[in-house]
């Protein structure tokens, strides 16, 4: 188990741990929360994926340099996200997504 | 005194304990298996809490230490450049965002103390369940390039041949040959900054107006 396997199982874990937050919690900010969870999930599995393919193929640290892109677009991702859900809070006072203002988001 | 004494132990005896019981892991399973067991608990444990707790800043100091331990996996896998991005980049920076989200919408009475619905929690367990399952079946049935060199394969799996530092291949690389990807990273962060601010302010104007 303790391996890079050991890795992937547990990124999966993690992925669907921020599946069922996003699913399951009502509070936008959670779900936001559970959001970075699965793009760290995502993250891990890459940086498992680069160390099981060192010197295999292509360059090192390819993997590496790719993850540092993904987390420049989770931080764009949580400042729009945020400024949204701070824009639905002015607008309606509440950042529940049951909320009349958050259902009026819907297409 | 005797009362002070008592409160004292109170308060110093469950971290001794909590080192004591760390110490005896990691002698008896040695340095690398210890960080992994370790880095697993705090990412896994927390991220469970996140779904469970009923107050969303204790849902915030729990990410924060899930995404320690995602850091502590960097290491692991001998990304150490990555796992200072982490800690950085999340902790520093994504965590002050979203506590500071927190705080500007902590006036909404209600949302603190709802716990999740039935109508929510069954669809959110089956969609985690299929998507896990999903993932484990791919992983497993894809035939990956290491697989076709068994001997690299073997040696990369190996968590405990700690790789050399990864910083100085990672700079080279950004301004060489993914100078493209980087400077486009940087012209979107540019972008969802000022998006962001005018999204967050245009709220505000709305609001006065109304």
């Amino acid at each position: 188990m303790i391996g890079v396997q050991g890795v992937y199982l547990l990124s999966a874990a993690l992925f669907s741990i921020g599946v069922y937050g996003v699913l399951s919690r009502r509070n936008l900010l959670i779900v936001l929360m559970s959001v970075e969870l699965m793009l760290n999930a995502g993250n891990l599995l890459l940086c498992a994926m680069a160390r099981m393919h060192a010197g295999v193929g292509g360059d090192g640290e390819g993997g590496q340099t790719l993850i540092l892109m993904s987390m420049a677009v989770a931080a764009c991702e949580v400042a729009v996200g945020l400024s949204i859900v701070i824009a639905l809070f002015r607008h309606s006072r509440s950042v529940d997504i049951s909320s009349p203002g958050a259902t009026q988001l819907r297409g | 005194m005797g009362r002070f004494l008592v409160a004292v132990l109170k308060a110093v005896l469950p971290f001794v304990l909590g080192i004591a019981v760390l110490l005896t892991v990691y002698a008896k399973l040695g340095g690398t298996a210890f960080t992994f067991w370790l880095s697993a608990a705090a990412a896994v444990i927390p991220g469970i809490f996140i779904l469970m707790s009923e107050d969303i800043v204790r849902t915030a100091f729990w990410l924060l230490c899930s995404l320690t331990g995602f850091a502590g996996f960097y290491v692991l896998l001998g990304a150490d450049f990555l796992a200072l991005t982490q800690v950085m980049v999340y902790l520093g920076g994504i965590m002050i965002l979203l506590l500071f989200g927190v705080l500007l919408t902590a006036k909404d009475p209600a949302i603190t103390r709802r716990s999740p619905r039935l109508n929510l929690i069954v669809p959110g367990l089956g969609a985690a369940a299929v998507i896990f399952a999903g993932i484990f079946t791919a992983l497993k049935q894809t035939t990956f390039v290491a697989k076709a060199n068994p001997e690299v394969a073997v040696k990369n799996a190996d968590l405990a041949a700690l790789p050399d530092t990864t910083v100085y291949t990672i700079g080279e690389q950004l301004l060489s040959n993914y100078i493209l990807p980087f400077e486009i990273a940087s012209i979107l962060l540019l972008a969802a900054l000022v998006g962001a601010a005018d999204v967050a302010r245009r709220g505000a104007t709305s609001q006065q107006s109304a």
